[in-house]
């Protein structure tokens, strides 16, 4: 059987060539595909290359998932291992890159990395890697703070 | 290929390598002002423990709006009991008002019959520096949900 090949293109004008079943895991290409069957080659405004291809890097791995424990232990702990290969920076970018493309397993996926990544962080951490601005007066923030101040002790203390 | 064509190609290429050094460049900046939308915002949080979500309040206004929400406060809580494992969170006030207040036989709280929760090890600590069986017992009935709205 041949399979049937597509161009991905992200907004930097990398392509990337894959097989159609790899392409249909980006749901964003799969409704464009239903929609009208003789695309090969699909524009992706919102994602550059380097992201791009951790996506479809995914998406080859996670094509035929296979229902059996020993398969899917297989694909958990190449999930561990491909999410460990990023900063924090790049996760963030991977999740919009999966909002986007509609990719739900990888957008849960890289949520929970994130959200176990950044738990212990203080909200100056969160302001920076986030780009939030703090729009609270100095006395409001502190209030917030005191209110919740047992959620503090940690996260100003580093772990020894 | 004449040395003066050589010479240009060379420069050409001299031309596409820092033009592409300031493509990084620019690449890099717009990197830093990167922008999450509140979807994927909330995406990351309902994945958080409570006790992040209640330190990240402070993180500004925007954030807390986002984290005392009605809609997120149900989301939270609805993924939460769909989890297998129960835990206990013990809330602000439980520790605050209550724990310091009373003995811990003294106990009467408002229960709710079922919740899912989060542990405060400092709640924990607190146990097993009183060895208070009760709180165990308590902590088996007890919602001492902290109100995220």
């Amino acid at each position: 059987m041949s399979s049937n090949k597509i161009v991905l293109t992200s907004s930097d004008g990398e392509s990337f060539e894959v097989e159609e079943v790899v392409a249909r895991k980006l749901q964003i290409v799969g409704h464009m595909l239903e929609d009208d069957c003789v695309i090969n080659e699909i524009p992706l405004q919102n994602v550059t290359g380097d992201i791009l291809s951790m996506v479809i890097e995914y998406c080859k791995t996670h094509v035929d998932e296979e229902e059996s424990e020993e398969a899917q232990t297989k694909l958990k702990t190449w999930d561990e291992e491909f999410m460990k290969k990023f900063d924090i920076k790049t996760l963030l970018q991977i999740i919009l890159a999966a909002n986007y493309l509609n990719v739900k397993g990888l957008l849960d996926l890289v949520s929970q990395t994130i959200a176990d990544t950044i738990k212990d962080y203080t909200p100056e951490q969160i302001r920076e890697v986030f780009g939030v601005e703090n729009d609270y007066t100095e006395e409001e923030e502190a209030e917030v703070r005191k209110e919740n101040a047992w959620a503090f002790d940690e996260a100003d203390t580093p772990k020894p | 290929m004449t040395s003066m064509e050589k010479t240009q190609k060379l420069l050409t290429n001299k031309q596409v390598a820092s033009s592409a050094r300031k493509e990084i460049k620019r690449r890099g900046s717009e990197f830093e002002k990167i922008h999450i939308p509140n979807d994927i915002v909330e995406e990351i949080m309902v994945m958080l423990p409570v006790k992040s979500l209640m330190r990240f309040r402070a993180v500004s206004k925007h954030w807390r709006s986002l984290i005392t929400s009605k809609e997120f406060g149900e989301r939270y809580k609805a993924l939460e009991q769909s989890k297998e494992c129960k835990l206990l969170l013990v809330s602000n006030y439980f520790k605050d008002n209550v724990a310091q207040k009373t003995n811990f036989s003294l106990i009467t709280v408002a229960l709710e019959p079922t919740s899912a929760s989060v542990v405060d090890e400092k709640a924990l600590k607190f146990e097993k520096l009183n060895g208070n069986s009760i709180f165990q017992r308590a902590a088996m009935a007890l919602s001492a949900y902290t109100p995220l709205t």
